[in-house]
């Protein structure tokens, strides 16, 4: 028994070490784990806590910070958080803390049931233009991207509906910008949705105000919104009483 | 001991609202049921965005909607928005920036936009700071100006007018500004047809007009500062409730005008209200379940479905209203059934409306395109082309026609705007 529990912990940290996961950030990577410190909880359960490194292959990055969860029951995490500071391009670096799961030794352990999410401030002016910074490419600024992780780190239907008014934001800035009105059209409705979608979420309105707040951080933004809004006077729209048809997940 | 009391009272209260209002989720899509309809609308005011709209209107639904289905299961309810919209935030925080300057920049450390939030939202400021005084009355002074600068309201009409003559009710929520403009749309729907009066009302909150349209009521707190300061330029209607809900005049958000937060108290504002019901929400809560119980239903005079759309324009003696079915069928005045729709009312008397529709049972995936011939005149006319689908949004467009051309026109009307229909993988449809 203690020859297979062996046996299953190396494999264990083995995935741990050559895992590295895919985050929202495609140019930053956490992997290398480096276990601290295990201990028996329980009769079947064993804490684990690893120090993590971060790559990042491209620019520079600031404050970044990834959050592990885990999709498993058998899977617990039970400190959730990596902070890593500063990362320059192309540079690999220590977390400063550690995470920590605890995992039921009766089930292999599988890799695939953890995911980070890595957030990190862009190293250049975000605020420089209109669209700002979307390192990955996802619709959604960067320093937006971080608030929502930082205001739901675990909650991750609560993520993805903050993200979603995030996104139609950056769309119909995007669109008023273009001067395409059909695309603002559009926008509008993915707008009303994700509200809706948040409303039935997270059941607290200040979290559209609070996205709303944060996309439309400068003067710029602010008068492409009101551009947005502009083009949404005299129009209808309807509620959807299915609140939660308004996701998008 | 007694703020423990109100608190655990406050946190059960929204616990069991919460518990409530999850329940909507089960409601069945509306999007092609055929039925009694009652239109319940938002018309926001000055300074509102879109999303702070559309928030506003879903907490409405969100109060309302399961009581009113339960106690009404045969009616068809279609919550929305009608949105208006003013100059907003970007002006207000050049003035912000300014003033901030001018006093040395600011005590706390906050941006404009930061200020601008705590004076909307009520957001907390955690230490004193003499300057947001100064900002908010620049604030104030800001929406006075806007407040009388009232646009267009010919889209509402338009559309409450052809709810009506769908056979619809409607009830407006109408705050701040959004009561001018309802004032003025449902006056004029109601001056033209005397008969609508008893189909359409408005529920007036935080109003800044001078007058209430025949039966219909407003609320205006005794501390609603953006309405105070309007009342000393302005002839405004009196406020007529106390709404502070504590003993120290309390605010709800700074200028106590705020709809979701100073008025409705949503069951959506994290702590509304210190917990507690305001007594503007018992009022428009009574006002509201009286309104609907009392409003008529309108006798249908035009076709309902999925599509809907109508034509109206200015003094000319006649614009036609033209669709082509993504079956390729032209409907107009000489062809009025198409094979998915109905050109059920084409008006040759006066300036509209003109009404197309298809019905639920009809409807094709496919590009409908609507266009418009301008037939007989001798001025150049403006063409309103409102369209309503089941999804609930309805766009208007506006088209200058510059000649009429009679029926040469016929087969090349001016084109307006196309619907795009496709089907979801759960059978419904989306309008594009």
């Amino acid at each position: 028994m203690a020859k297979g529990f062996k046996h299953f912990a190396f494999i264990f940290t083995l995935l741990l070490t050559f895992l590295y996961v895919p985050n929202v950030f495609a140019e930053l990577t956490i992997g290398n784990y480096s276990l601290q410190s295990k201990e028996r909880i329980s009769r079947y359960e064993y804490s684990y806590t690893y120090k993590a490194d971060i790559t990042n292959t491209s620019d520079t990055v600031k404050n970044a910070a990834a959050i592990v969860s885990s999709v498993s029951v058998k899977t617990k995490v039970i400190e959730n958080s990596l902070s890593f500071g500063d990362v320059g391009a192309g540079d690999t670096i220590t977390s400063s803390d550690n995470f920590t799961i605890i995992h039921d030794r009766r089930i292999p352990f599988d890799p695939n049931n953890l995911s980070w999410e890595i957030t990190a401030d862009p190293s250049i002016d975000g605020n420089a233009a209109l669209e700002g910074i979307d390192s990955d490419n996802d619709g959604v600024r960067d320093d937006v991207q971080t608030f929502i992780t930082e205001r739901y780190p675990s909650n991750i239907n609560s993520k993805l509906a903050l993200r979603q008014l995030a996104n139609a934001y950056q769309e119909a800035l995007i669109a008023v910008s273009n001067n395409n009105q059909e695309d603002v059209n559009i926008s509008l409705g993915k707008i009303s949705s994700a509200t809706q979608c948040i409303l039935f979420t997270t059941k607290n309105i200040e979290d559209t105000r609070l996205i709303e707040s944060k996309m439309m951080n400068t003067i710029e933004r602010v008068r492409a919104y009101e551009e947005v809004n502009a083009l949404a006077s005299g129009q209808f729209f309807g509620i959807n009483l299915d609140l939660e048809s308004t996701c998008i997940r | 001991m007694i703020g423990k009391k109100t608190t655990s009272k406050a946190i059960i209260f929204i616990f069991a609202l919460l518990a409530e209002w999850n329940g909507i989720i089960a409601a069945e899509t509306q999007q092609c049921q055929s039925a009694p309809t009652t239109n319940i609308y938002f018309s926001n005011g000055v300074n509102n965005t879109f999303t702070e709209t559309v928030a506003s209107a879903t907490a409405i639904a969100i109060a309302y909607y399961e009581r009113l289905q339960s106690n009404n299961p045969d009616e068809k309810l279609h919550f929305g928005v009608a949105y208006n919209y003013s100059r907003g935030a970007a002006d207000i925080l050049e003035v912000f920036g300014q003033k901030i300057e001018e006093n040395g920049g600011s005590p706390s450390g906050l941006t404009a936009i930061q200020y601008l939030r705590i004076i909307e939202f009520g957001e907390k400021l955690e230490i004193a700071d003499p300057l947001l005084d100064t900002l908010l009355n620049a604030y104030i002074e800001i929406q006075k100006v806007r407040y009388f600068r009232i646009g267009t309201t010919e889209n509402h009409v338009q559309k409450y007018r052809t709810d009506l003559l769908e056979g619809d009710r409607v009830i407006i929520f109408a705050h701040s500004q959004g009561n001018l403009f309802s004032n003025e749309a449902v006056e004029t729907v109601t001056n033209a047809n005397p008969e609508y009066t008893n189909s359409i009302g408005i529920i007036g909150v935080g109003s800044p007009a001078n007058r209430v349209i025949g039966t219909n009521t407003y609320i205006t707190a005794h501390d609603d500062r953006v309405i105070d300061a309007l009342r000393i330029t302005h002839d405004v209607l009196p406020s007529n409730i106390d709404n502070d809900p504590g003993i120290f005049n309390d605010h709800r958000d700074l200028p106590n005008h705020n709809f979701l937060k100073s008025y409705f108290a949503s069951e959506l504002e994290p702590a509304y209200a210190g917990g507690e019901t305001l007594p503007s929400r018992g009022w428009i809560d009574t006002t509201f379940f009286i309104l609907f119980n009392n409003l008529v239903h309108s006798d249908s005079v035009l076709g309902d479905g999925a599509i809907k759309v109508t034509l109206e324009w200015g003094f000319e003696p006649d614009l036609d209203l033209h669709v082509y079915e993504p079956n390729g069928a032209h409907v107009y005045y000489s062809n009025l059934r198409g094979i998915s729709g109905f050109l059920d009312l084409d008006d040759v008397t006066s300036f509209g409306p003109e009404h197309y529709f298809v019905s639920c049972d009809t409807l094709e995936e496919g590009t409908y395109r609507v266009g418009v011939n301008y037939y007989w005149g001798s001025n150049p006319e403006t063409a309103r082309v409102q369209i309503t689908t089941a999804d609930g949004r309805t766009q208007t467009t506006q088209k200058t026609l510059s000649i009429a051309v009679g029926s040469s026109g016929d087969n090349n009307p001016i084109a307006i705007a196309n619907i795009v229909v496709s089907k979801n993988s759960d059978g419904t449809y989306i309008f594009r």
